[in-house]
């Protein structure tokens, strides 16, 4: 049991060189990749970290922004609503204007149209019994009525004498050298002609020089004219009386029932 | 039966010879670098690695750990040889079960090598950490009169390391000897495993001891200089 000093030695020299290769081929490569993996994981760590705070801090972005989103919700609400109520009462009150002033417009155009009609339908009607009865005394007139209606008109040449309108139809006669017109719409025989125009003479103090003149234009009657002045007598007169009258009576009739349509 | 195994010798020129420690060592050796080079050749760096690049990983952690435990300082500047040791003994421990093999570390000229290594790598070290002076100051403390003990206490562990080393293995060779002898079938192979067992610790005992001189030698140094620091501080 001794030690053998060449073994002790040779292992010795062989322990150096086993921890030299073992330190070459297992110890350094080892190590080395050993490194590079904490590198790796730590780089990879602090990579994660550096997301995780990244995503840490938008997390927060998005939840303050999530906040004042939130926050801002109601007001918009609140505003929106409002302005939708505005926006209906404006839309409201443009509608019903909209058709006030197209049932105004509709009531005045039925009122012009309903005007028109019924101004029409008078001016109508008026023209044609006007013209009924202007036709009708024309057609019914006979030596009777005619000799009637020159004694109705001497009988008004007559009475002229306490009037102004003698005094007009004098001075006419005198500017105008006596010339005068007798109309009339049916020819007047002779005996007529001459007691109208002694009638004349008598009534005026000038020589009146009478014209004898047929024509239907101032419908049934007679009329003597001078320098623009004219008197006599003719159913046109009644008949435009008439007329007035319905006319009166139509106006009248108009105005109550407007008034009862306003009521 | 030869009982030492530095006397089974196989070519011998003067004082030069090849015996069966030696003839062991070497296939010791080999074995370690082949292995070594066939996990290291094709190393990974990502996450996807193979077994046996795992397990020498795994196994350089432990020893990194183990030695940061002790030292409490970079523990790779220790890795080398602390874990150089351990695999060395332990497959010198082990190959003995294999028939027609045997332990380098059965002898005592092996085991006294390998604690004269740790013998020299303890000043070493602690030279390299912390400067020459300041290394050996320690033996004369607290009184230059310790200095012979300090260097008795430095050689009878480095002796004890050696003896423990071999007494054990040795006599796990020899007690399954002396069984075989006895009783040839079954008891010696629960022997054999019993050996596989105390073959691993011892090579663990070894190297933890071997590290813990190691580290004695610089925390020595640590505490004489945080001592001296305070003293400073006081002063100031």
């Amino acid at each position: 049991m001794n030690i053998d000093w060449f073994t002790f030695t040779a292992q010795i020299i062989n322990f150096v060189i086993l921890l030299a290769l073992l330190k070459r081929f297992l110890y350094g490569p080892l190590h080395e990749v050993m490194n590079k993996r904490e590198e790796k994981v730590t780089s990879r760590l602090e990579e994660a970290r550096q997301k995780l705070a990244a995503a840490e801090q938008k997390r927060e972005t998005y939840e303050q922004k999530l906040a004042d989103f939130e926050a801002s919700k109601v007001e918009m609400m609140n505003t929106a609503r409002r302005e939708v109520e505005e926006t209906k009462k404006e839309m409201l009150h443009q509608a019903r204007e909209e058709i006030d002033t197209i049932q105004q417009n509709w009531e005045a155009a039925l009122q012009s149209e309903k005007k028109t009609f019924i101004a029409e339908l008078h001016q109508q009607t008026t023209d044609n019994i006007v013209e009924l009865l202007n036709r009708l005394i024309q057609e019914l007139a006979n030596s009777t009525l005619e000799e009637q209606a020159i004694n109705k008109f001497i009988e008004k040449l007559r009475t002229m004498d306490k009037k102004e309108e003698k005094n007009a139809i004098q001075s006419a006669l005198d500017y105008g050298e006596g010339k005068m017109m007798v109309i009339s719409s049916f020819p007047l025989p002779d005996d007529q002609k001459k007691q109208i125009r002694e009638l004349l003479h008598e009534i005026f103090t000038v020589d009146v020089n009478c014209t004898f003149t047929v024509s239907s234009v101032i419908g049934f009657g007679i009329e003597i004219r001078a320098q623009g002045w004219k008197m006599g007598w003719n159913a046109k007169v009644y008949l435009e009386d008439l007329k007035k009258n319905i006319d009166d009576l139509f106006n009248s009739d108009t105005k109550i029932k407007h008034h009862v349509a306003h009521r | 039966m030869e009982f030492n195994i530095d006397n089974i010798i196989y070519w011998q020129e003067g004082i030069f010879k090849i015996n069966a420690t030696l003839l062991h060592t070497w296939i010791v050796i080999l074995l370690l670098v082949f292995v070594s080079w066939m996990i290291t050749r094709n190393l990974a760096a990502g996450i996807n690695i193979r077994r046996g690049q795992a397990f020498m990983e795994s196994f350089v952690v432990f020893v990194l750990t183990q030695i940061e435990e002790e030292t409490h300082e970079d523990p790779n500047k220790y890795l080398p040889f602390i874990g150089t040791l351990f695999l060395f003994i332990v497959l010198s421990n082990v190959i003995g079960v294999i028939p027609a093999f045997e332990s380098p570390t059965a002898s005592l000229s092996t085991a006294t090598a390998l604690a004269a290594c740790v013998f020299v790598a303890v000043p070493v070290f602690g030279i390299s950490s912390q400067g020459f002076s300041s290394y050996f100051r320690h033996y004369i403390q607290p009184t230059p009169l310790m200095l012979p003990f300090n260097i008795i206490g430095e050689l009878s562990r480095t002796l004890s390391l050696a003896i423990r080393l071999f007494g054990n293995i040795m006599s796990g060779s020899l007690i399954v000897a002396i069984v075989l002898s006895l009783s040839p079938l079954f008891f010696p192979v629960v022997m054999q495993a019993f050996g596989l067992l105390i073959g691993v610790i011892q090579a663990y005992v070894f190297s933890i001891l071997a590290l813990v001189y190691i580290a004695s030698a610089s925390r020595v140094q640590q505490v004489q200089e945080t001592a001296e620091t305070s003293k400073q501080e006081s002063k100031i």
